[in-house]
């Protein structure tokens, strides 16, 4: 019989191959061995919040918000941008599309917390080698969870069932199985928005407000939204709000001084500081290896330069609390 | 009948009855059939899954998180369930069930022109009226068709009712627009910026077409019907005139531009002659050059052309 680790993997390499189809011209991977999960120690969260940092007022925080002209290429008819935002933020709420919070508690008896982040630390090295696009991974995770969701106990075929195996690496006919498996589980509804749908909108925003260089927060919030799909805690929010609380993160750190949220922001996101402050502090927990320090893939993909070194910008260790107050 | 995906108990070989071909795609064949628990009418688009090769299809599996995404507009084909089958070698067989539409735009232009009879002017409005709200419906819903044509634009002939369907090559974009392959669209449909190798464009590219498709509803006639890339830009160009950077900035700098004839624009009465005034003004907002610049199905909804049609039922 065939292990039940092993048939997670099949599972995840179908993923894999689900997305990809909807992203032409990419080639295909299928999934390797995991890394052993026996002497993982994942660190506990150190240092106590200080708040040290003076509060000062972001100077742009009334400015109006950018015309939608600014928020898309030129071909995008600028009305179709809050109807398009505020359809996204419609269906991120629909459950079928969402994974159960709670799923590794309730349901799985094999997979935990931590192989999940080892798997989405492993598949965030996939993308980097068949440079995939971020919305790939973000999707590819999304499925998984998901699919986690919904099968708590998938009884895995026999061997016989199998066509061959070698180096643990299912051939072709069994992950095309495997995809059947999962559209059928997941009832094809595999449109589901992700943290980089939204992210990208709040970036534009967050760059024509701030007059900063698009690539420095658009790198910077990737990298951040990478490390939150690491994260099982973050799955308790909407990928809207982890965007938000992403953007929100990554001001803070290219400006610690200054008050990271906008009325620009907080009128296209729907969220005021307050309904992120829970989120916001994880994901710096995460940025400042406090949370998840044993992953090391996402951070070091962000050290290259042609990420502009991101993930080597320095952060206080707090976020000061006033920033979460309403302006 | 279940919802799509539902998996339900029984195959498609158990829940329908095969009534007749009535078409073949690039993933399989697609057949009038009746559901036997109900007698109802459906459409069975069958998908071969090649086991031993890539799975399900791309464009299939694209088509069908779309359709699902898009729930249930009155102007976009429903797609009310999806089953698995085996054919005669024992393979795997994906059903997609859509509702059944009699006949097609291609169909009804054609019948019209075997008859020589024109599209009554009403008639050419309301269909454009729907066509515009179901283009403006997957717009707003980040769903870019890019293969709108006639073919795909299935009809009913009694109601007049007309419903966007074919969406294999359809994408969800996101805001910014990502590149995008430019070997997409059929070629009398195909928007200037995608003949010219554009690789990022947007609803636009949709806008062109329904242009086109306007035109033809007029004219019984594709409006340029090229046989190859470079005979479609000639096309549009005599018409239209050859583009440049006064019309349309940025267009030598596209990948596929070169030195063409140039010829000076033509009125577009010229080549649609029996439609009105507001009508060619609304074509011509269509069929402009510069993306940016075309009108958007939701603007074009507002047009005054639109302005004595009765939109109750529509």
């Amino acid at each position: 019989m065939e292990t039940r680790a092993a048939a997670k993997r099949k599972a995840n390499a179908a993923i894999v191959v689900v997305v990809e189809k909807q992203h032409p011209k990419r080639q295909r991977v299928v999934l390797g061995e995991l890394p052993n999960l026996q002497n993982l120690i994942v660190s506990k969260i150190q240092n106590p919040r200080k708040e040290k940092l003076q509060c000062r007022k972001n100077p742009n925080a009334n400015k109006p918000s950018p015309t939608n002209n600014t928020l898309s290429s030129p071909q995008l008819d600028g009305s179709y941008v809050s109807d398009i935002h505020e359809y996204l933020r419609e269906m991120e709420m629909q459950k079928k599309r969402r994974p159960m919070v709670n799923y590794i508690e309730k349901f799985q008896k094999i997979v935990t917390p931590t192989m999940r982040g080892i798997l989405v630390d492993w598949l965030v090295e996939v993308a980097e080698e068949y440079k995939l696009l971020s919305d790939t991974l973000h999707l590819s995770v999304s499925y998984i969870d998901r699919f986690l969701s919904v099968n708590p106990e998938t009884d895995p075929p026999s061997v016989d069932e199998f066509c061959s195996i070698t180096d643990n690496t299912y051939d072709k006919a069994e992950v095309v199985k495997m995809e059947a498996d999962i559209l059928k589980s997941l009832k094809f509804e595999m449109g589901n928005p992700t943290v980089s749908t939204f992210l990208r909108r709040y970036a534009n925003v967050a760059s024509d407000v701030q007059k900063t260089p698009n690539s420095q927060i658009e790198h910077l919030g990737s990298y951040i939204g990478e490390l939150s799909l690491l994260d099982y805690d973050c799955l308790r929010f909407l990928p809207s709000i982890v965007a938000a609380s992403v953007i929100f993160l990554a001001k803070f750190i290219i400006w610690p001084e200054v008050h990271p949220w906008t009325s620009s922001l907080c009128e296209c996101s729907g969220y005021k500081p307050a309904e992120l402050k829970e989120c916001v502090l994880i994901l710096h927990d995460l940025y400042l290896s406090r949370k998840a320090a044993s992953f090391k893939a996402v951070r070091e993909k962000y050290k290259h330069q042609k990420f502009k070194c991101v993930a080597n910008l320095p952060t206080p260790p707090y976020v000061p609390s006033c920033y979460f107050e309403d302006q | 009948m279940e919802k799509p995906g539902g998996g339900g108990v029984l195959s498609a070989k158990e829940a329908f009855e095969k009534l007749e071909k009535v078409g073949e795609g690039t993933y399989g064949k697609v057949y009038r059939a009746r559901e036997k628990a109900t007698g109802k009418i459906v459409a069975l688009k069958k998908t071969r899954l090649h086991e031993d090769e890539e799975g399900v299809p791309p464009t299939t599996l694209r088509e069908v998180s779309i359709l699902r995404m898009l729930s249930r507009d009155p102007h976009v084909v429903r797609l009310m369930d999806v089953k698995q089958g085996q054919n005669k070698e024992g393979k795997t067989v994906l059903y997609l069930v859509f509702e059944y539409m009699d006949t097609d735009l291609k169909k009804f232009i054609r019948s019209f022109r075997q008859t020589g009879q024109t599209v009554p002017p009403q008639t050419i409005k309301s269909l454009m009226y729907q066509l515009c709200k179901g283009v403006a419906f997957c717009h707003g819903h980040g769903i870019l068709h890019r293969d709108l044509k006639p073919h795909n634009l299935l009809m009913d002939p009694k109601t007049m009712m007309l419903k966007i369907a074919d969406l294999g090559l359809a994408r969800a974009f996101t805001v910014p627009i990502k590149k995008y392959t430019h070997e997409i669209l059929t070629l009398w449909y195909r928007a200037p910026e995608v003949l010219l190798g554009a690789t990022h464009y947007s609803m636009a590219v949709d806008i062109w077409s329904v242009g086109c498709i306007f035109a033809e509803l007029v004219t019984k006639q594709a409006l340029f019907p090229g046989d190859s890339e470079l005979q479609q830009l000639l096309h549009i160009f005599r018409l239209l005139g050859t583009p440049n950077e006064d019309v349309w900035p940025g267009v030598s700098k596209l990948m596929n531009w070169h030195e063409y004839p140039q010829w000076n624009p033509q009125s577009l009465s010229t080549a649609v002659p029996s439609l009105d005034e507001l009508g060619l003004d609304l074509l011509s907002q269509m069929l402009k050059y510069e993306p940016s610049k075309r009108i958007s199905a939701k603007k074009a909804m507002e047009h005054a052309y639109f302005d004595d049609l009765d939109k109750r039922h529509l």
